[in-house]
């Protein structure tokens, strides 16, 4: 559990490391696009469906393998073309990341132009938080929302919770055909034991990993959303539904209800059932927060995440803001474009009008305006 | 119609074979269309000899031409040493290393409920079989260190133990996931070395 033991520990600050360019070619709406960034602040403007959050997108998929909303990586795919890539140039190393997406095959990833083995293998190499109106499901959504989110952070920021994770689920899958096979016929306890012990193993140090994460991720997230003008306090707690916080515990757990699990035909003791708690004013966000309190606290979640990052690593993961500034009124607006002065590197945000991102942000950004898949400076 | 009807069957032969998807199938067939009769009949003739005259090695269930294989034939090998591995191609790669001196045995397969692969598919009772003559005092459990592999090694102590033999699993020096056939000898060489007792 090494990697674990770092989570609250300060680390030296880092030479800011930025993406210097970033390259698509027949990505969403765009036929090739070649782009530079500033190493801060970057506004992108410009009317609706003519390609931010597309740009936006681009450097998400870098960073989690991952489309925005969790599409199916084809739809990346511009119309007619037949493959898609990105590829981006960190600095100060140099470094290419590249993503390539064609149909009928898996997505690969590549390192200054070698391919790797896995896409996966990419996960970690650049850091971002992204912020867009679908986050609003952390808030609002089914537990399975708020898990993914914990999943997604940890696994970008500790290869070996990816890999637990992974395990995980691959020994879940085993053990929910077993419980199905079961009431065709009698499986002796030792069939059930082999899967249980891998899902008690990996699932303990999934578990450890999002309690702590979770535990430091909590007294950011409250003192952004006081900075946000909240009077009402936020706090984050991870709820394990079942008390087995160890190996032995779960293994326990796992025998004990494995009977009624039969019946159910799958598992329903573990950390693929936990959930996040978010408490805005000691009431549950999901249930009685007005959309005005959700948003700030997905928000004020979100760029926790990105000060957590920041912990770390010694530098802060890419920001990026996908037209969220336009929907927060005068004030909040106002609020949070100090918190991402003062807390972010490098970002980029997306706007419908430039304005909304605020003088402040205006005077030290480099402006773009997007339109019809085609990309300038302003 | 796409193809003439030879065509597309060899075709849609090819396309079963693991690895072979659509695209590839056409290639080899094209391939095998433009070669000689004679380079032909041979291919067919080698993949029809090698069912008829190979089988599975009464022993150790690998792939033998003989009753016994050569390596069970062999009575220099270490009788009271056994590695258990997943397929016969697991073999090939510890023998490359010129390390291991005992017995084999193949399961040809691991545990999987999601493809209802359980004990029964698996070459198990053969295995305790084995044990049972007495002459194994070690079993060294050499599936890969993937979720089944390890799935399956631990039901084989959960199996062999209470029997008093002495149960060991290759060390994870490998990386995880990593396939033993594709290991290189320094790794498998110290994964051996390094087994732990399970
Ligand atoms: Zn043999």
């Amino acid at each position: 559990m090494h990697a674990f033991e770092e989570l609250s520990r300060d680390v030296e600050e880092r030479p800011l490391h930025a993406v210097g360019s970033v390259s698509l070619r027949e990505f969403r709406n765009y036929e090739a696009l070649d782009l530079e960034l500033s190493p801060g602040f970057n506004v992108v403007s410009g009317p609706n469906a003519q390609g931010k959050t597309n740009l936006l997108e681009s450097l998400y998929l870098l960073s989690t393998t991952r489309l925005l909303r969790g599409q199916r990586d084809a739809e990346a795919i511009r119309d007619g073309a037949d493959k898609a890539t990105v590829s981006a140039k960190i600095l100060p190393t140099e470094t290419e990341l590249g993503m390539s997406i064609e149909r009928g095959t898996r997505k690969k990833a590549s390192l200054n132009g070698l391919g790797l083995p896995r896409a996966a293998d990419l996960i970690g190499r650049l850091p971002c938080v992204c912020v867009s109106a679908a986050d609003m499901e952390i808030v609002r959504g089914e537990p399975s929302e708020r898990r993914l989110f914990l999943d997604l952070e940890l696994s970008s920021l500790y290869p070996a919770y990816l890999r637990h994770l992974t395990l995980y689920k691959r020994a879940l899958e085993q053990r929910n055909a077993l419980l199905k096979d079961s009431r065709e016929r009698h499986h002796p306890a030792e069939s059930f034991e082999i899967w249980e012990d891998q899902l008690a193993n990996h699932g303990a140090g999934i578990r450890l990993a999002r309690r702590e994460f979770v535990a430091s991720l909590g007294p950011l997230a409250q003192e952004i959303h006081e900075e946000m003008g909240q009077g009402e306090g936020l706090a984050l707690s991870y709820l394990e539904k079942d008390e087995a916080a160890t190996y032995e515990a779960a293994l326990a757990k796992l025998a004990e209800s494995r009977s009624h699990e039969i019946a159910r035909g799958t598992t329903v003791v573990g950390p693929h059932r936990d959930d996040l708690e978010i408490l805005v004013d000691s009431r549950e966000a999901r249930l009685f927060g007005s959309q005005g309190q959700q948003r700030t606290a997905v928000i004020s979640t979100k760029m926790a995440t990105l000060a957590f990052g920041r912990r770390h690593t010694g530098s802060p993961p890419l920001l990026l803001l996908d037209d969220i500034l336009s929907d927060l009124d005068e004030r909040r607006r106002s609020l949070l474009t100090q918190i991402v002065l003062s807390r972010a590197g490098q970002a980029v945000l997306t706007c419908t009008e430039a304005s909304a991102a605020g003088e402040a942000i205006l005077e030290k950004a480099k402006r773009f305006e997007v339109w019809a898949g085609s990309i300038k400076e302003a | 119609m796409l193809f003439a009807r030879p065509l597309a069957e060899l075709i849609a032969e090819l396309e079963k074979l693991p690895g072979v998807g659509p695209k590839s199938a056409q290639r080899l067939a094209y391939h095998l269309l433009k070669t000689t009769d004679a380079d032909a009949n041979r291919l067919a003739d080698s993949i029809r000899n090698a069912k008829l005259k190979l089988r599975f090695c009464a022993k150790c269930q690998n792939i033998s031409e003989n009753e016994i294989c050569e390596i069970c034939a062999d009575l220099r090998r270490d009788q009271h040493v056994l590695c258990v591995v997943a397929e016969p191609r697991d073999i090939a790669a510890i023998e490359r290393i010129n390390e291991y001196r005992g017995q084999y045995h193949v399961l040809h397969g691991l545990m999987s409920p999601m493809d209802g692969i359980g004990p029964e598919q698996l070459r198990v009772r053969e295995l305790l079989g084995r044990l049972g003559e007495g002459q194994i005092e070690e079993v060294i459990l050499a599936t890969n260190p993937t979720i089944e592999g390890d799935a399956t090694a631990l039901y084989l102590a959960k199996l062999i133990k209470p029997a008093g033999l002495k149960v060991s699993r290759l060390a994870h020096g490998m990386p995880v996931g990593a396939e033993l056939d594709y290991a290189d000898s320094a790794t498998l060489i110290s994964a051996l070395e390094y087994r732990r007792e399970m």
